[in-house]
């Protein structure tokens, strides 16, 4: 987290101080062959889960990936229990669980999807396997308001004993019981390196924008703003390693090129098998509310 | 100097292997001395040695590559880098003459009975611009000398090149040197014949240099008023320095005896620079110098609170003391100090070198020339921000303790010996978070020991062939001792006055290493060091040219073919980790690399215009298993195609005017072949590491230099400086990105920096 910010500052003091410009560009490239995309989610709360399924497509292709229709989608979990989906009536590719199912801490659990994706006639078959961590039990979480560099924004902060083993975290979040993060690049994750074990006493986990205050010409477009007297609801994941490095790849390949920190381009490390795409992940979800107050610790 | 070593050594020494190293060294180095001392014995009584330094009379800077010969003799020689030269001479009387491009000839007779110093000051010719020579070698030393490819420049050349933003920076100038490329648009990283950056070894004042660049590699830490020259070995580096594959880039700094007290300086439009230089009674010399940028002086100016708080510069200082002690003996320390500082409210980031190196050079004879030194050399970064109640600090580096000794031995034409050993102690810090509130979070330090001990001799075998050849030792103690020999070899053979064939193979080593994955030039280094999982780097290259002069060694041209085979080469696991890393070597890939190409270079060494041509035709791969599928893949300084032509012209004693033209074919690069979605989201699918290249690289850059009076006889004189960078606005790309907006699918943009830039510097000296 800290590399990604000091990336941002120093992107952002170079191109303020040298004369940069960008404009489009044409790149000209051979075309992969398409590939199956799986991505998906299993976690504790009782829902009717999902599973997308559809294709790779040239990169610049003006067209959005189709979904995959037809395929068969099921979980089993290490106890031998098996989630069947089915899939949806309206979204080409989008399968769910036919009940309101939830997945149960300690418990591995296998996605298998069989569909004949290179319409041989034959189905292929594509697995992943997701192992569900122990929950975290949150003590609370603060919101406080704060100056930064000028400008007014929500820190929030979080109290938890973090477990002694290597842990990943995601972060989610609802505003007035609306889901406010509906994409990988919105997603918060964050790893206990450099506070294992410890308790995370007030440990900063996320920035939102003032909605009183936004600044239109400096503000992220994914950002979340926040307005006194909200509810906000986090929704902690405690995740594997592969599904908090998948989220991280995600988001630094997604816009190409990164000056300073940038490694080489590289495809996305995934989970499922058969040389398919994306990632089947399970995680239990810890929630705890808090309301939106001014407390002000730069007056 | 050991006391220290073997208390951080504590635990190596516990090794009984260590300590078998330990005194195989030491026998070495006592077998060595007594070799040494019978074999000089021989011819102490006939011959004499006249030696001393040839520096500018007007500016004190001393000329590397000036020629030294007696009059009507063939006997001669050409000043080192540090302006010094020796001549083994009979005992007679003899008339020295001493000549360099742009320079009057200068004639002493000398009545010599015995060896003794003799310093030389050079008067600037009636062609004084003459000196915008691209290489200051002595007059045919290019096709003479056994030395292959190495490229000297002087200070004064280096300043007539146009610049960016006005800042005169001899990282950017070696990149217009055949075999050497820029790493990125605007930078001062480079890549030698196919190299990482991190295999270039930088010194200042023969002290290790770790991160050679300001603004994040925009410009160098090499303030040009206080270097007086460069030297860039590309592969056949000399025996006394080891640890890196591909080049060595040693600058200095002014190191003449100023006669009265004086200066120079600029001023220009980012940065700023001074230099004071004086004596203090007959034997001490002093210097000190500084730069500092001022873009953040305009902060105050803005509205924006947080912009008015910001700060954002960059600093340089040297100083340097030398004392005569005696004829024999004399003494030099130096020292540099930089920092780039980065702050806001909300936190402060800053990084920079600290070195520092005390010198002490002793004739025993004529014949026997010495160098001890202790060298100490420190780079580290620090981060800190204070968030709401959450303090963090950030800190990493890498801290130095060198000590060197160094002969030179010259008996006669068949033993010109050099011989030494170095130790360093390197002392690695990947990296420390603090967070108020939370125990430290501190990587593994790692204390390292690198030895290196050398001999080399340079021998005429026959009129026309001479050969140089040597053995280098190096012992590198850490988890594990790895012992590797080096040897080095060049040979030249003349096939007349004008022209000469030459030949070179060396084997390097590399023990420690960058890990970075960035091209840019992060400031965030994290060196890393042999191990048991990580075996040194290894490079044998090969490499033969022909040279050839033309019209009294006014033209120079060359043609240098070289073939690179590099072993245990570095590269990084996909999405490697590299900061803050317990297991940084499980994020380490190695495998092979070769690189070979063909420089060619046209030179134009005086006259109104002078100039060069290079060309360079050349490829760079790596082969590792573990990246990209373990196929061959092109490394990211791969350019086929480089072209530099730099041309200066005279047009009077009040302007001269220089061009730089700069071609590169794209660097390799990897574009998405494919996409997957995620919500409505799309992420790439590459089909394989560099298959695809940028477009090429290409800008003219111009700059005039306008002295109002040459003439003057007032203290002050001064010049200007105008150059505009990029003249016809080439956009060449810096950063290729992807742009998703709203539900539309990517698409691709390129970000490119300096498009014209103009800029003005006003230069003076007293």
């Amino acid at each position: 987290m800290l590399k990604k910010q000091l990336s941002c500052i120093l992107t952002s003091v170079v191109f303020s101080l040298l004369p940069s410009c960008t404009e489009s560009f044409d790149i000209k490239t051979g075309d992969s062959p398409p590939v199956i995309v799986v991505y998906g989610s299993f976690t504790n709360e009782a829902a009717h889960h999902s599973i997308m399924i559809s294709s790779s497509s040239p990169y610049f292709d003006k067209q959005p990936n189709q979904g995959i229709p037809g395929a068969e989608v099921r979980i089993e979990s290490s106890a031998h229990d098996v989630f069947a989906f089915t899939e949806n009536d309206t979204v080409p590719g989008l399968y769910q669980t036919i009940e309101e199912v939830a997945a149960i801490p300690g418990h591995s659990y296998t996605l298998t999807v069989e569909a004949d994706f290179n319409r041989d006639g034959v189905k292929e078959r594509y697995t992943a396997t997701s192992f569900m961590q122990p929950s975290l039990d949150l003590d609370s979480i603060e919101i406080r308001h704060i100056d930064l560099m000028g400008r007014k924004q929500y820190a929030m902060y979080l109290y938890a004993q973090d477990p002694p083993e290597d842990d990943y975290y995601l972060a989610t979040y609802k505003v007035n019981g609306t889901a406010v993060v509906d994409s990988i690049s919105q997603l918060s994750v964050m790893t206990d390196k450099t506070f294992n074990g410890q308790y995370m006493n007030g440990m900063l986990l996320d920035m939102f924008g003032d909605a009183a205050a936004v600044d239109h010409n400096n503000e992220n477009r994914n950002r979340v703003y926040l307005t006194l007297g909200d509810t906000v609801t986090l929704s902690l994941g405690h995740i594997e390693e592969g599904y908090y490095k998948f989220i991280n790849q995600c988001r630094d390949g997604m816009e190409g090129e990164s000056p300073f920190f940038g490694t080489p381009a590289s495809n996305i490390t995934t989970n499922i098998s058969n040389g398919g795409v994306g990632y089947f992940t399970c995680y239990p979800v810890s929630t705890i509310k808090t309301v939106v107050h001014l407390q002000s610790h730069f007056p | 100097m050991s006391a220290p070593i073997k208390q951080d050594t504590g635990k190596l020494k516990k090794d009984t292997t260590n300590n078998m190293h330990t005194r195989l060294i030491n026998t070495s180095i006592l077998s060595l001395f007594c070799w040494i001392q019978i074999v000089s014995g021989q011819n102490q009584d006939q011959k004499i040695v006249i030696g001393g330094t040839v520096t500018d009379r007007v500016s004190g800077e001393t000329l590397p590559g000036a020629s030294i010969y007696t009059k009507g003799m063939p006997t001669g020689t050409s000043t080192d880098n540090k302006g010094t030269y020796r001549l083994s001479l009979q005992k007679g009387d003899y008339t020295i003459c001493c000549t360099f491009m742009g320079y009057r000839t200068k004639e002493i007779t000398i009545h010599a009975l015995s060896s003794q110093t003799l310093d030389i000051q050079l008067e600037p010719g009636a062609h004084e611009l003459g000196e915008v020579v691209v290489s200051s070698k002595a007059r045919d030393a290019n096709v003479k000398s056994a030395e292959m490819g190495i490229e000297r420049m002087n200070i004064g050349e280096i300043k007539r090149l146009p610049t960016l933003m006005g800042e005169v920076d001899i990282l950017k100038v070696i990149q217009l040197l055949p075999g050497v490329q820029a790493t990125a648009e605007g930078g001062s990283g480079f890549s030698v014949r196919g190299g990482a950056p991190d295999q270039n070894l930088i010194l200042l004042d023969n002290t290790t240099v770790y991160n050679a660049s300001h603004l994040f590699g925009f410009f160098s830490i090499f303030n040009n008023d206080v270097v007086s020259g460069l030297e860039l070995y590309k592969g056949d580096l000399p025996l006394q320095v080891g640890g890196r594959l591909s080049s060595l880039l040693s600058v200095q700094t002014k190191s003449d005896i100023p006669e009265r007290f004086g200066g120079s300086g600029g001023i220009g439009l980012i940065a700023s620079r001074l230099m004071l230089e004086g004596v203090a009674g007959k034997k001490t010399s002093w210097m000190i110098g500084g730069r500092r940028s001022y873009a953040d002086l305009f902060f105050g100016l803005s509205p924006e609170k947080t912009v008015k708080n910001s700060t954002l510069y960059f600093y340089d200082l040297n100083a340097k003391i030398s004392h005569q002690l005696s004829n024999r003996d004399k003494l030099e320390w130096n020292v540099y100090h930089g920092q780039d500082v980065f702050g806001a409210e909300m936190g402060k980031f800053n990084y920079g070198n600290t070195t520092s190196s005390l010198l002490w050079r002793h004739r025993f004879s004529g014949d026997l020339l010495s160098r001890f030194s202790v060298n100490l050399s420190d780079y580290r970064y620090r981060l800190g921000a204070s968030l709401d109640q959450m303090d963090i600090h950030w800190g990493a580096g890498i801290f130095d303790v060198a000590v060197k000794a160094e002969f030179n031995h010259h008996a006669n034409n068949h033993l010109n010996l050099n011989y030494g050993l170095s130790s360093v102690l390197h002392h690695l810090s990947p990296g420390k978070i603090s967070m108020s509130g939370y125990p430290d979070y501190e990587l593994q330090n790692h204390k390292v020991l690198e030895h290196g001990i050398y001999l080399s001799n340079e021998q005429k075998i026959t009129g026309k062939l001479s050969l140089r050849y040597g053995l280098r030792w190096s012992i590198f103690q850490h988890s594990q001792t790895y012992n590797r020999l080096e040897p080095r070899i060049s040979a030249v053979y003349l096939l007349n006055e004008q022209s000469s064939l030459k030949a070179h193979y060396a084997h390097n080593v590399q023990f420690i290493q960058l890990a970075e994955n960035s091209a840019s030039g992060s400031p965030l280094n994290v060196w890393f060091p042999a191990s048991p999982n990580i075996k040194p780097q290894t490079v044998d290259i090969v490499s033969a040219g022909y040279f050839r002069n033309f019209m009294d060694n006014l033209y120079e041209t060359s043609v240098e073919a070289y073939y690179k085979d590099m072993k245990n080469v570095i590269d990084f696991a996909e999405h490697a980790e590299l900061l803050m890393n317990q297991h940084l070597e499980e994020e380490i890939r190695t495998g092979t690399g070769r690189a070979y190409g063909i420089e060619l270079s046209v030179k134009k060494n005086a006259g109104k215009l002078t100039g060069f041509l290079n060309y360079t035709l050349s490829r760079s791969e790596r082969t590792i298993p573990e990246v990209n599928g373990g196929r061959t893949y092109l490394a990211p300084y791969d350019k086929t195609h480089v072209v530099n032509i730099v041309l200066n012209y005279a047009f009077s004693k009040k302007i001269t005017a220089s061009a730089a033209w700069i071609f590169a074919s794209g660097a390799p690069t990897t574009y998405p072949t494919g996409r997957f979605q995620v919500g409505g989201e799309y992420f790439p699918i590459y089909s394989g590491r560099n298959e695809y290249h940028k477009p090429a690289y290409h800008r003219l850059d111009l700059s005039l230099t306008y002295i109002p009076n040459p003439h003057s006889k007032r203290w002050l004189k001064g010049e200007w400086n105008f150059s505009v960078y990029n003249a016809y606005g080439r956009k060449n790309p810096w950063l290729i990105t992807y742009s998703q907006t709203g539900a539309s699918t990517p698409t691709a943009e390129m970000t490119y920096l300096f498009r014209f830039v103009p800029s003005v510097t006003y230069n003076f000296k007293f």
